[in-house]
């Protein structure tokens, strides 16, 4: 008696939350999606992925107040470590039903996260993460529209031919490169790359150092190596913290080069020109442009450029810095041009409206083309060297990006930095 | 001359360690508490350090007269907050105190001050002294300096008054110091905010050289048990043989072997020790205490 009245409760249950979750849910799903925002917001990272996370969000009001449909609705996590991303991307796709992430900003995040949305089906618009074996799985769901971690070094290696070698008054083979870089998937990828642009380009590599960007506190170690081989060059790969303690211990203990060149993060990063000033002035960075010439962009994304910064502005209270443009830019394309061609949160609608895109150079925030090959790697992204010139990041190459000029190469001695 | 070099960048490094750790070891050595949230407290002080600076303009040195009260205060306060309970029962009782007050204070530090890595970037922080083609770091050389001067004034305050004798007494066996009219909750407090206070300053010496973000303590925080252990739990004199030992074997094996190398060839210098010597260098088989 007690079995079947148990049953019948239950059965009556679930009819009943069947219809409760399918009517009205079916309904608004035409006109609206709901897409997660997965980025580190707490922990190391947090400082960067709070910036993508606002990136993110702004894309989303500027689209959804110039009325395309479907609307965009963000659900944001914290994924702060690899297992936390696990969980939180779990709960996003089994609870939330969402059909589309973005995230993730670090690759060793990246890569974990990439692993359960391939598996359900899902969606990961991936708009910071480098490492190149992200799109190198076979993955039908991922997509980056960011550049990958083997495009650093060519592009680094071309501006050093191309600008830096006729200012030093040097052949190729003169000028003596070193490279300092953290030994994460990061730093790693980024020095092989530019090993192998600058082994093909001739250019000799005299010393190499790696270093553990969490555990390190002291680099003089590492400065007294470079200071014994005298390179023309030095190339950086490094996180916030470890390129602000080169930095200070560089000049304290009055290591000297030519031409000191980063790739992205720390160089890129505000922080690095809040510190120092001034005294930042004339360090390089390989990265994605911050700012590129307007005449470089097409006359819409001028436009909305102005908006966004405003906008950032009023809601943060800060200007955005470089990864929350980025972030931007990447986020933008999707809610954009992506979702509205695919009607809605339908993966493989959506992978079809991203292959289908073909936007030229210049038609995004960033400077770069939309063309995404069969992997999901955007073809048509690009790296800039930018420089530090009073307190301020300035794109100086390539020729049609560049807003200001190169200047301070070679570099003075550390005294008078 | 680069081996020279290398020996002072590693003994001014070594002076930080052992500055960070001075605290750590005399809250275990008096109070047998395993303290996770002395990290978080070096954290604290940088930022102490930092807003002086950014928002009135006081260097980090001067603010010293501003943070070491404030350090020693909010120590008090912690103790007397929560550790207070857990004192006598258990270690698991004063670890996990202690881990959910370092959770507490990262996640208000990163609610009030946001992930920003934020650094002072004054006269002194990129300053050199240069002697004989040798290079020191004028920020870490003051540090250092302040460092050996501390800890005589600790050794002095703990030899020669009757609150320092006290808290040795204390930790050499708490129940004969009751008995002798020794009042351990006062004295608990005191050490506590001693400790904190010795973190204080170094976090302070330290805001121009590091950059400080919510979980900087960590960074530390490894080293410096690292240290503690190798110099015997609870011995002040050995925290800063440990320290300039962990700072000296740091730099030179970065050098010759390889900056990623550094904290194996530490870590396996630890264990090493440990083998020979399982209660450190100074270390005594310290007495449970009576519960």
């Amino acid at each position: 008696m007690k079995g079947k009245r148990c049953l019948m409760l239950s059965l009556i249950l679930s009819v009943a939350v069947l219809f409760t979750g399918c009517l009205p849910e079916r309904e608004a799903n035409s006109n609206r999606v709901k897409i997660g925002v997965a980025f580190p917001t707490s922990g190391n990272l947090a400082k960067i992925g709070q910036s993508c996370t606002n990136g993110v969000e702004i894309a989303a009001d500027l689209v959804n107040e110039q009325g395309i449909r479907p609307k965009i609705e963000l659900v944001k996590v914290d994924v702060p470590d690899a297992v936390a991303a696990v969980h939180q991307v779990n709960r996003l796709i089994l609870k939330e039903e969402i059909k589309v992430i973005v995230g993730t900003y670090s690759s060793p995040i990246s890569m974990a996260t990439s692993g359960i949305t391939e598996r359900n089906r899902v969606v990961l618009w991936e708009v910071a993460a480098t490492d190149p074996r992200l799109t190198r799985q076979g993955f039908r769901y991922v997509f980056r529209p960011n550049p990958d971690a083997v495009l650093y070094g060519p592009a680094t290696v071309r501006f050093l031919s191309e600008v830096v070698a006729p200012k030093l008054g040097l052949k190729k083979e003169e000028m003596r490169m070193a490279l300092i870089h953290e030994d994460g998937d990061y730093g790693e990828g980024v020095a092989a790359s530019t090993r192998e642009a600058a082994k093909k380009a001739g250019i000799p590599i005299v010393e190499e150092i790696r270093y553990n960007a969490k555990t390190t506190n002291d680099l003089s170690s590492a400065i007294l190596r470079l200071k014994r081989v005298q390179p023309d060059i030095i190339n950086m790969v490094q996180y916030d913290t470890d390129a602000q303690l080169f930095w200070k211990q560089a000049k304290q203990l009055g290591l000297n080069a030519k031409v000191f060149i980063g790739n992205g993060a720390g160089q890129s990063s505000d922080n690095f020109g809040h510190t120092f000033g001034k005294a930042a002035n004339g360090v390089l960075d390989t990265s994605s442009a911050i700012a590129v010439n307007p005449e470089a962009l097409i006359p819409e994304m001028r436009q909305i450029e102005k908006t966004f910064i405003q906008r950032y502005k009023q809601k943060f209270g800060k200007e955005p810095d470089l990864i929350a443009r980025l972030a931007f830019s990447s986020a933008y394309i999707l809610f954009h041009d992506v979702i509205p061609k695919a009607g809605g949160d339908n993966p493989d609608k959506i992978r079809q409206s991203a292959l289908s895109l073909d936007q030229p150079v210049g038609s995004t925030l960033v400077g770069w083309g939309v063309k995404f090959d069969k992997t999901g790697q955007n073809t048509r992204a690009t790296l800039s060297v930018m420089q530090w010139q009073d307190g301020k990041l300035k794109v100086i190459y390539p020729e049609n990006f560049k807003k200001s000029e190169p200047i301070m190469i070679p570099m003075s001695d550390g005294s008078e930095r | 001359m680069i081996l020279l070099q290398l020996l002072i960048s590693g003994i001014l490094i070594g002076g930080v360690y052992a500055l960070i750790s001075l605290g750590l070891t005399l809250v275990f050595g008096v109070m047998r508490i395993v303290n996770f949230v002395h990290g978080d407290l070096l954290m604290i002080a940088m930022y102490m350090a930092y807003w002086l600076f950014t928002l009135f303009g006081i260097d980090n040195y001067t603010g010293l007269l501003v943070i070491i009260p404030a350090t020693a205060g909010l120590g008090a306060l912690i103790y007397w907050g929560v550790l207070r309970f857990a004192v006598r029962r258990s270690h698991d009782a004063s670890i996990l105190a202690t881990i959910g007050i370092s959770i507490v204070l990262q996640n208000a530090a990163l609610i009030l001050w946001s992930a920003d890595y934020r650094s002072i970037n004054n006269e002194l922080a990129t300053r050199s002294v240069e002697w004989k083609g040798l290079h020191l770091s004028a920020p870490l050389l003051i540090a250092f300096g302040v460092a050996i001067l501390v800890t005589l004034l600790l050794f002095a305050f703990l030899n020669h008054t009757y609150w320092g004798k006290a808290i040795r007494a204390a930790s050499m066996d708490r129940y004969a110091a009751i008995l002798m009219g020794v009042k351990p909750q006062q004295i608990f407090t005191l050490s506590f905010a001693i400790g904190t206070a010795l973190v204080g300053i170094a976090g302070a010496l330290l805001a121009s050289v590091y950059t400080v973000y919510p979980t900087v303590g960590a960074q530390f925080l490894l080293v410096s048990f690292v240290v503690v252990v190798l110099g015997g739990l609870g011995s002040l004199r050995g925290a800063i043989l440990g320290g300039l030992m962990v700072g000296i074997v740091e730099s030179t094996s970065a050098y010759f072997i390889g900056s990623s190398m550094k904290e194996l060839v530490y870590l396996l210098l630890f264990i090493l020790i440990l083998i020979v010597r399982p209660t450190g260098l100074f270390g005594q088989r310290l007495p449970e205490v009576d519960r």
